[in-house]
């Protein structure tokens, strides 16, 4: 009796504790959902509802509105400037991309190697011009590329270069635009990345170093393979936001109008469509591919590398 | 009954409504660039039947904004400035089809009282679509008192300019730029060379055939100056260019009629009665010359807006009323104001000599037929398809072949047929 008695008490324990923790675990997942809710209403306002009201457009004449099928795609297609544009942001892509992986994994690994308040200060040091507007950046470049005007005057005069013009075409405008890029996105992903290194797991730092591993082994054998999903997933973020390419090339004409780039990326030949011929339709049809090709581009990667399966 | 009384008394109301005892002051809304602001400013102030609601708009942001207000139908100006004049015709098209058509609204006799050809850049299709506020023709401005010292006489010819070059070149001096989309641009159609010109006649037809000698001789000119250093390999506005002029190492060079008040003066900071002009230069086998412009500014009107007279009326108001085209900050395209313009500036102490106005007016005659208005923009492919591979050790010469493809290109891909 009192065993059974005991045994019921219990198992209704349980029961409750099991209706408690479910009634817990749904307010949690109604808290998480109302906290989530300005995001999700931000993102279908300004990313969803954008995407698809673009997607409807390309398909019709924007000017009397009337369905004509694949003609923007076609438009697009046959637009002789679109191949070079393709080009142009492949180059940059492929530039910065690879600046952005290897300069952001030696840079977070050296500071997580140094002395904790000197890191800090490193870090925040690289993040500031990340707080810069990406306009801003690219005007300040412009100083610091030209010759005449630059601080780094000596180092260009030095290569060789003496005019504005020389450097461009010396580095390459896939190049200038991928060291703009890199500085004004590099100091946020060396902050992340900070964050991910010291959440390692200690023991296994201390147990490397009890093997007799140096800093720079613990660096490229121990931490590089840990943090190597992350720094894939940068990647595919980069690769995404960098198909979008739109303000450096399009702030070169500040420059001077020899340098004007108006065509240079895709982006750029999105908005020309759209605001220079008044032709939405077609600038919609070209902003659905480039869309479209981000998210090919990330599902390959995604699922190719079975990216989120959990080890 | 009661139906005539009111049919009557509707017939009353609307007559009342349209006669001018009982209108209200119109409201027009104006795009303006900033030097514009006066002058729509004085319009609205000696106006009393009509107010203005003016907005500045950045002029590189002019057309992206009609889009818009196009686009959103809400928001759309009734008049316009155009700091471009490719916007004529880029506000034209199905796509974008905000400008009115003034051919019958604006009288022939006034039509006839701007310069030859300054209205060429408001002539799309055989319609006037907008009125020219000022000229923007290139001449040849210069230093006197440095071309004295030098002991060098002012050129009147391409190659006595070539000539003058391989002189002074060498010395560290530069006669001006080579690298800049515009300047480029006027050398190369000097001597009649077919860069995307109308086609007389034909609709959206255009004649581009860069491999001719007419083109083939300027380019080589610029090719060889730019060697021998006396056409400058920076832009006229880029520092190093700037410290140049200042420093007394630009003795002439060619710009347009704009760059005396507004280059010239306030940014190389020439000191006064130094700067002089003359007339545009031609090649030997040329009977007189023929400039190209870089800019000069239009007006245009909406095509629906509510008052449409009102419209017109700031539209040629602006480009022709004497006494506000006589302060401009540019030379007027109508005549009779130029004119008056012209009085004012002789009496600037400023310039060398007193002429430069008359040198002006003179090399209007000069003024190129052909400088129209586009669908797209021949200067930035010559920025991106010329200019750009001279930093590289590219000659002007060698980028012809890859300027007529692209501008063919260009050509057709905005709709024109190509000869």
């Amino acid at each position: 009796m009192s065993i059974a008695s005991t045994t019921t008490h219990s198992a209704a324990e349980a029961r409750d504790r099991a209706r408690r923790a479910k009634r817990k675990g749904q307010r949690d997942t109604r808290m998480s959902y109302l906290l989530l809710a300005p995001y999700l209403l931000l993102l279908m306002m300004f990313g969803v509802f954008p995407v698809a009201y673009a997607f409807g457009l390309s398909f019709f004449d924007t000017i009397e509105m009337v369905f004509w099928g694949l003609a923007n795609y076609d438009f697009v297609f046959q637009d002789f400037r679109i191949p070079a544009s393709v080009a142009n942001v492949l180059s940059f892509v492929a530039i910065w991309v690879g600046l952005t992986m290897v300069g952001v994994a030696i840079l977070s690994l050296m500071l997580d190697s140094i002395g904790r308040r000197a890191a800090n200060t490193l870090r925040t040091i690289y993040f500031l011009p990340g707080a810069v507007t990406s306009s801003a950046i690219v005007v300040l470049w412009l100083f610091v590329l030209d010759p005449s005007v630059s601080p780094f005057q000596p180092v260009l005069h030095a290569i060789g270069w003496d005019t504005r013009a020389d450097v461009i075409s010396g580095i390459g405008l896939a190049g200038i635009f991928a060291i703009m890029a890199y500085f004004s996105g590099s100091g946020g992903w060396i902050v992340v990345f900070g964050g991910a290194l010291s959440s390692l797991p200690a023991e296994v730092m201390e147990a490397a170093r009890v093997d007799g591993a140096n800093r720079f082994q613990l660096a490229t054998r121990i931490k590089l393979p840990m943090i190597w999903k992350s720094l894939v997933l940068m990647g595919i973020l980069s690769f995404a936001g960098g198909l979008q390419l739109f303000v450096e090339p399009q702030l070169m004409g500040l420059a001077g109008p020899q340098f004007a780039q108006n065509d240079w990326s895709l982006n750029q030949m999105a908005f020309q469509y759209a605001f220079r011929m008044g032709d939405f339709g077609a600038s919609a049809a070209l902003s659905t591919l480039l869309v479209g090709a981000s998210i090919i581009i990330a599902l390959v990667i995604v699922f190719a590398t079975k990216f989120y399966k959990l080890d | 009954m009661n139906l005539k009384i009111l049919a009557a008394l509707s017939g009353l109301a609307a007559g009342a409504m349209a006669s001018p005892a009982f209108a209200e002051a119109v409201t027009l809304n104006v795009w303006s660039d900033t030097p514009r602001l006066t002058m729509f400013d004085l319009y609205d102030q000696t106006h009393d039947n009509v107010t203005l609601n003016v907005t500045t708009v950045a002029p590189a942001d002019l057309i992206a904004k009609i889009q818009l207000a196009l686009q959103a139908k809400s928001e759309i100006p009734d008049v316009i400035f155009m700091s471009d004049i490719g916007y004529t015709a880029q506000l034209s098209t199905r796509r974008s089809n905000y400008l009115m058509d003034l051919t019958d609204k604006v009288p022939q006799a006034l039509q006839d009282e701007f310069y030859p050809n300054g209205n060429s850049p408001c002539h799309v299709n055989g319609k006037l679509l907008c009125m020219r506020n000022d000229l923007a023709h290139m001449i040849v401005w210069y230093d006197k008192s440095l071309m004295e010292q030098l002991g060098k006489a002012v050129p009147s010819s391409w190659e006595e300019f070539q000539k003058l070059g391989e002189e002074l070149g060498p010395q560290g001096y530069s006669l001006g730029t080579g690298v800049e989309a515009f300047p480029l641009y006027s050398y190369l159609v000097s001597d009649g060379c077919d860069i995307v010109m109308p086609v007389e006649g034909k609709a959206d037809t255009v004649k581009i055939d860069l491999s001719t000698d007419k083109c083939l001789k300027p380019a080589r000119m610029v090719d060889a100056m730019l060697k021998n250093g006396s056409l400058s390999k920076l832009g006229p506005f880029e520092p190093d260019f700037v410290a140049l002029a200042k420093s007394g190492k630009v003795p002439l060079m060619i710009g347009p009629t704009w760059f005396g008040e507004y280059v010239i003066k306030p940014t190389y900071e020439w000191p006064a009665g130094r700067l002089a002009a003359a007339l545009p230069l031609k090649w030997d086998d040329q009977t007189q010359p023929l400039t190209w412009s870089w800019g000069g500014g239009t007006y245009g009107a909406w095509k629906d807006t509510a008052h449409p007279a009102e419209a017109v009326d700031l539209v040629t108001w602006m480009a022709t009323d004497i006494a506000n085209q006589t302060n401009a900050v540019t030379l007027p395209a109508h005549r009779p104001s130029a004119e008056a313009w012209g009085a004012r500036l002789a009496k600037d102490a400023y310039y060398a000599d007193p002429n430069v106005f008359q040198v002006e007016a003179e090399a209007a005659k000069f003024s190129h037929p052909g400088y129209a208005s586009l669908r797209f923009s021949v200067s930035d492919a010559i920025a991106k398809v010329v200019v750009q591979p001279l930093a590289s050790g590219g000659t002007v010469e060698g980028a012809l072949p890859a300027l007529q493809t692209e501008l063919t290109n260009l050509a057709k891909l905005n709709g024109y047929q190509v000869e």
